[in-house]
């Protein structure tokens, strides 16, 4: 086990212990503990299942840059191996996008999860609340109510805004599926609809892959330039005021802005990429299911 | 208590749940060159003083993902000129640079650096330590469009000088990037800069003792340019203003205005000017081998308070540096290259009037 993750352990194990202790020690906000462990186990599973993700993610991206490579070898020549290459990374690819798939119905579920429990602790915090200031013997609620009362307050609307912050992303196209009583004609009809978002889809993926091009080359001119620069800062002395030195570190950051331009796009791209294997792969079945209800109808 | 005990768990479980995405890249770059220069004094009775020079540059660079949002980048270099006849002019160089970035918010990253160099010259009036402090933040108003609001500090210490020297300036500056087209880009930069000191002792006399404080105004223009992914350019115009502050020598508390004013302020050449320069630079890509790049500069500087003798004229310069540098790629990590330079200094005070030729030829690696 990698160190890192035995001191996760060990820092997870202390944490529950302090929150363990807290709970039991402290009956009165019994409830609002409870939730908040739950809030906070969900959200590391949330972490941690993203974390698988993007793991996977990067395999998928490296498997299509693969792909587009071996493609544009067997444009310039047919290689016996080179297909067989072809077809193993498209297998891989399809076999990640499936992975990934499933890992997102988990992410998904995580979220709708943590947002009933957002709403579940915001109803609590506010009978909370309520009974702290209703508490009070006197007309007017005391100092130690009031802020209590404030501090939890504040804990509400930062529930608020992660509840506010939550998004579940479920593709248009996913919720096309294939009904026991649709007719041939329909479901052909649903698989030309998809058809036409895949190659749509497809669109996008070729003008984003266009533009990372362009970038990729700026980017290698910008470091190129960046390296000339940085040569004739070390011919010119500063203070001889025929170099801007500031010209460095503005050359820097143009190329750390490409840089995350880049990253940007390269995650569009492989997002894309993965709707669209599984797109193709839905319009497969989709057709299979076709052909087997016209043979029966 | 409960809310504090969270509060703490949050803090320590974030960065330790980032740690697993740390990404550390390290590079090393050696060069070696030799070169040849025929006026190394860039005086006008020194043209026959001309030497052969050995550079050796190796630098360290490290840089590195901390926690979710930061980075850390770490750069280490040593210079290294021996002159094969004058070597007194032989000097190395430590430099040492860190850079901190923060991403505050997705728009707004905070950035702050901190420059280290050291020289040790043969000749100890010429050793100094300088530093360079920069606080800045990188400010992304829309995609197209970036706003830089910074601080730099510099000091300067002679620590070796017989008369011992220092130079401190704060730089307050604002900068924005616009993005015209898909490849351009115009850049704008102010500054308001208060110097304190002298930044070229060996320029004045040693007898005096001055308190030189000043102010610099400074506006850049700067338009970057792709042309079909072969070529990078760069135009720019850059205006200085120098206004020298209230002067007293502290020995014999003479003040601005007084008699010898002008001829105390003219032992300094980096005081009272207005400066008008214009530079152009570009990356010829002639093949994925072969590279270009070419550097012109040309500037105006005129002396407010520098007369060329009693009663005559200021001094004013004109100042042409043109540098040359072809670049052919050996195999991936080794880079042969070749760059001339030329130098010509017209000016109205005869003794500054120069001509330099420089020629270089080196090896570089990076691995």
């Amino acid at each position: 086990m990698k160190f890192q993750n035995k001191l996760k352990l060990l820092f997870a194990f202390s944490a529950w212990f302090v929150l363990a202790q807290c709970v039991f020690g402290n009956p009165v906000n019994k409830s609002l503990d409870s939730l908040r462990i739950a809030i906070v186990r969900q959200q590391a599973s949330l972490d941690s299942v993203q974390q698988v993700r993007s793991t996977q993610m990067l395999k998928f991206s490296e498997v299509n840059g693969q792909i587009n490579e071996y493609k544009i070898e067997l444009g310039k020549q047919r290689q016996p191996l080179l297909e067989f290459r072809l077809n193993a990374a498209l297998k891989k690819s399809r076999e990640l996008a499936d992975k990934i798939s499933i890992l997102d119905a988990r992410v998904n579920q995580i979220k709708v999860n943590l947002q009933e429990l957002y709403k579940q602790m915001i109803a609590t915090l506010d009978t909370e609340i309520r009974s702290l200031l209703s508490s009070s013997n006197s007309k007017t609620p005391n100092q130690a109510a009031l802020n209590s009362s404030q501090r939890l307050s504040k804990e509400k609307s930062g529930y608020f805004s992660r509840l506010n912050s939550i998004k579940i992303n479920v593709s248009e196209w996913q919720n096309i599926t294939i009904e026991a009583n649709d007719s041939p004609q329909r479901i052909m009809m649903k698989t030309t609809l998809l058809k036409d978002k895949a190659a749509r889809l497809e669109r996008v993926i070729l003008q984003d892959e266009e533009r990372l091009r362009e970038l990729e080359k700026d980017k290698k001119m910008q470091n190129e330039m960046l390296v000339f620069y940085l040569d004739l800062s070390r011919t010119l002395e500063d203070e001889q005021g025929i170099f801007d030195r500031d010209r460095l570190e503005e050359l820097k950051d143009q190329s750390e802005n490409f840089a995350r331009e880049i990253q940007i796009i390269k995650s569009q791209i492989s997002e894309n990429k993965l709707n669209s294997v599984n797109l193709y792969e839905k319009i497969s079945r989709f057709t299979q299911a076709w052909k087997k209800k016209l043979e029966n109808y | 208590m409960t809310r504090k005990i969270f509060k703490l768990i949050a803090l320590i479980c974030i960065p330790l749940g980032s740690f697993a995405q740390e990404k550390s890249t390290t590079m090393i770059f050696g060069k070696v060159s030799q070169e040849y220069r025929n006026n190394i004094l860039r005086l006008r009775d020194s043209t026959k003083i001309d030497d052969y020079r050995t550079n050796l540059y190796f630098s360290l660079e490290n840089k590195r993902k901390l926690f979710k949002k930061s980075r850390l980048d770490l750069f280490y270099e040593l210079r290294h000129h021996r002159y094969d006849e004058f070597q007194k002019f032989s000097r190395h160089d430590h430099l040492g640079n860190l850079k901190f970035q923060q991403s505050m918010t997705e728009k707004i990253h905070f950035h702050v650096s901190n420059e280290l160099r050291a020289r040790f010259s043969s000749t100890e009036d010429f050793s100094y330590i300088r530093n360079i402090a920069n606080i800045y933040l990188n400010i992304a108003i829309n995609p197209q469009n970036r706003a830089y609001i910074g601080i730099q500090n510099w000091s300067k210490d002679y620590f070796d000088a017989s008369d011992y020297q220092q130079y401190k300036s704060s730089r307050y500056y604002a900068k924005l990037n616009i993005q015209m087209t898909k490849s351009a880009n115009l850049g704008l930069h102010t500054e308001y800069n208060k110097h304190e000191g002298n930044l070229y002792p060996g320029s004045r006399a040693a007898d005096l003792n001055l308190e030189l404080d000043g102010h610099r105004y400074i506006f850049i223009s700067r338009l970057d340019k792709i042309f079909n992914r072969n070529l990078f350019a760069t135009f720019a115009y850059r205006f200085e203003n120098d206004f020298p502050a209230e002067i007293e020598n502290e020995q014999t508390g003479q003040r601005i205005n007084d008699e010898s004013y002008d001829d105390l302020l003219a032992e300094d050449s980096d005081f009272g000017y207005i400066k008008n320069q214009f530079s152009l630079s570009s990356l010829v890509k002639l093949t994925p081998r072969f590279s270009l790049l070419l550097f012109y500069n040309i500037y105006n500087k005129e002396f407010k308070f520098w007369p060329i003798r009693p009663d005559g004229p200021k001094r004013d310069d004109q100042l042409l540096f043109l540098s040359h540098t072809f670049k052919v790629k050996l195999g991936s990590k080794f880079t042969f290259e070749l760059q001339h330079i030329y130098e010509d200094n017209d000016t109205n005070l005869r003794l500054f009037t120069y001509q330099m030729n420089t020629i270089a030829a080196g090896i570089s690696a990076q691995f």
